[in-house]
């Protein structure tokens, strides 16, 4: 299902048809690119495996030893650290037969030892015992890797690990260009600099393209809708205590959508900071304004947004959710909730509840997000027949869009242009480099209205 | 309590919230009631790995957590809602004092959904149950703790929009 005949013949002609069915200018995207089977592999290649991507946060592998597993696109990986404290993304997959030989989601190991023959690597992958050896004749090992195959380019920023399977991919400064400057907020929400992320977290799983999830993790349109009930269960509470105030609302805030640029989008909700100043412990947050300034700890207490970075990865200040594309119509999401080091307990626990509350697998904010994909999945079956309308519409303000002076383009978080920042992205990233610079700008000012 | 009584306790739980009576329901809970999901072994002691789980609730978010589920027509992944049946078996009881017991079991509780556009076969949540109940003299046994540790707790558990 999916693809219109014409578009299957040129696909298959090798001419890519990405222009016809994302148009990010006019706000649309066309609905066979959640259903096709061969645009998924595209995407598996393109966005995933020639780009970089987020593995996991080094407090998650905090020791010598240390290593957790993960999958990138279909990839088994193993994230460890070895002896000397030096942190690799290895291929999960023994150099003999091919046998995975990690089978622990998370754990610490001196060597990683495949179970079926026996053969033995250290914790950097290298392959350091071949079972029966005395008995291989002349040569036959030389065929023998060094050890298990290891991502070419590991980098961390801010504590976050990552990594490409490409030798060739432009510096992870690059990739994520302006999106750097929140991982520095985010990480500044700690005293010592860095946060800390538990090794087990919720997983997710919805039946439904990858895209969905990473369009609708900062997607600031629905919130007033679909999560009515947070708001609800706010005026409940306040009524029963006799104190029924103003009720937070997305549509009424000063609230902003950033296109940051490579597929990554932003959307800065600063009441999140203006609640944590009046939540959080004073002790915090006195320690926390005294440290970066006031202007500054306006950006970095609670870290008062929600951001998407293009392949495979969403960011709050309370959490990190991982996802991982299963088949063009299966996905899951890990989801990792974000510690702060050296803060007053109650801290900790107040963000926990906050989190488990909305987000949880038995929470009243999470579940319905993915209720959400999974009906758009649904509609997207209607491609079956080609004479229905196929169209996906994020077209909300698509002609109020402004420029920042860093030429990051803006408007209000209720706008869409978070998922038409993540389409343009990954229109450059299906097409490749090529000099054409992409889409018109237009408008300037920095004034959004909802 | 003897073990038959336990028993009888358990059933006629499992069928106040497989009727949806969350009124009925929370009469049998204590005022301090711990409502707990766990995502991982936790420490009784330690608040902060307490609330890293998909579920601990104290009275007040509990009858939030009531209101969502059965009122607030909210409830989008419930939409219509589940219909669901628990089986409860291997009942061990122990009396912690003459108005206090604990009690362990297994809960299986399937969950049906008559999506009409999806039409979900059942879904599967086995569990570990286990039960304090307390008593004041001459009343009758309420639930002071309620914890169910689901097989794949953390792993993969769905929507537990429900009551667990």
């Amino acid at each position: 299902m999916g693809l219109t005949s014409e578009h299957a013949d040129t696909l298959a002609a090798g001419k890519p048809c990405w222009d016809d069915l994302v148009q990010p200018e006019r706000g649309r995207v066309h609905q066979s690119i959640y259903t096709d089977p061969q645009i998924f592999g595209i995407e598996l290649r393109r966005l995933f495996y020639e780009n970089w991507f987020y593995v996991c946060h080094e407090s998650q592998i905090a020791l010598p030893g240390d290593y957790r597993t993960m999958s990138v696109g279909q990839v088994p990986l193993i994230a460890t650290r070895d002896q000397d404290d030096a942190i690799h993304v290895l291929v999960n997959r023994c150099a003999h037969r091919g046998t995975t030989v990690c089978q622990q989601r998370t754990g610490n190991a001196r060597f990683l030892k495949c179970e079926y023959h026996g053969w033995v690597y250290d914790s950097a992958g290298k392959l350091v015992g071949v079972s029966l050896r005395e008995g291989f004749q002349p040569g036959e090992l030389a065929d023998v890797p060094a050890g298990l195959d290891h991502l070419p380019q590991v980098e961390r920023y801010r504590g976050c690990v990552f990594a490409s399977f490409s030798a060739e991919v432009p510096s992870l400064a690059s990739y994520l260009g302006p999106a750097a400057r929140y991982l520095d907020d985010w990480a500044d929400q700690s005293p010592t600099g860095s946060v800390r992320l538990r090794k087990v977290g919720w997983q997710h799983r919805y039946r439904g393209n990858w895209k969905l999830a990473l369009e609708g993790s900062n997607e600031a349109y629905h919130p007033d809708f679909l999560h009515a009930v947070t708001w609800k269960l706010q005026q409940r509470r306040r009524e029963a205590a006799g104190k029924p105030g103003a009720i937070y609302r997305v549509a009424a805030q000063p609230a902003t959508g950033v296109d940051l640029g490579h597929g990554h989008s932003v959307v800065e909700l600063p009441h999140i900071a203006a609640a944590a100043r009046e939540r959080y412990p004073a002790a915090y947050v006195d320690e926390l304004t005294g440290r970066l300034g006031r202007e500054r700890s306006d950006r970095v207490l609670g870290a008062p947004w929600r951001m998407t970075l293009m392949p495979n990865v969403a960011f709050s200040g309370e959490n990190v959710r991982i996802f991982r594309p299963i088949t063009p119509e299966l996905t899951e999401v890990e989801q990792y909730f974000v510690e702060l080091p050296d803060v007053p307990p109650e801290l900790n626990i107040y963000r926990a509840r906050e989190e488990r509350v909305f987000y949880g697998p038995a929470g009243h904010g999470g579940p319905d997000d993915l209720e959400m994909f999974e009906r758009q999945q649904e509609g997207f079956r209607t491609g079956a027949v080609g004479t229905l309308n196929p169209w996906v519409l994020m077209n909300r303000q698509v002609r109020a869009e402004q420029v920042r002076p860093d030429g990051s383009r803006t408007a209000h978080a209720t706008s869409e242009i978070m998922q038409r920042g993540m389409y343009r992205g990954w229109l450059d990233l299906m097409h490749g480099p090529r000099t054409v610079p992409t889409g018109a700008r237009s408008g300037a000012g920095s004034e959004v209205t909802p | 309590m003897n073990i038959e009584e336990a028993r009888a306790f358990l059933y006629r739980e499992a069928r106040l919230l497989d009727e949806r009576r969350f009124a009925d329901w929370l009469e049998i809970l204590t005022e301090d009631i711990s409502y707990r999901v766990p995502l991982t072994d936790y420490h009784e002691d330690d608040a902060y790995s307490r609330e890293i789980s998909i579920t601990d609730d104290n009275r007040r978010r509990l009858e939030s957590r009531v209101w969502h589920v059965g009122e607030s027509g909210l409830n989008h992944t419930q939409d219509p809602p589940a219909r669901t049946l628990r089986t409860i078996s291997n009942v061990e009881l122990s009396m912690l004092a003459e108005n206090e017991a604990e009690i362990w079991c297994a809960v299986v509780i399937h969950e049906y959904r008559a999506n009409a556009q999806r039409r979900f076969e059942p879904a599967v949540h086995p569990a570990r149950g286990r039960y304090l109940l307390r008593r004041d003299e001459g009343k009758p046994w309420r639930i002071a703790i309620k914890e169910i540790s689901l097989l794949a707790r953390d792993g993969y558990v769905g929507a537990l929009t429900f009551l667990v």
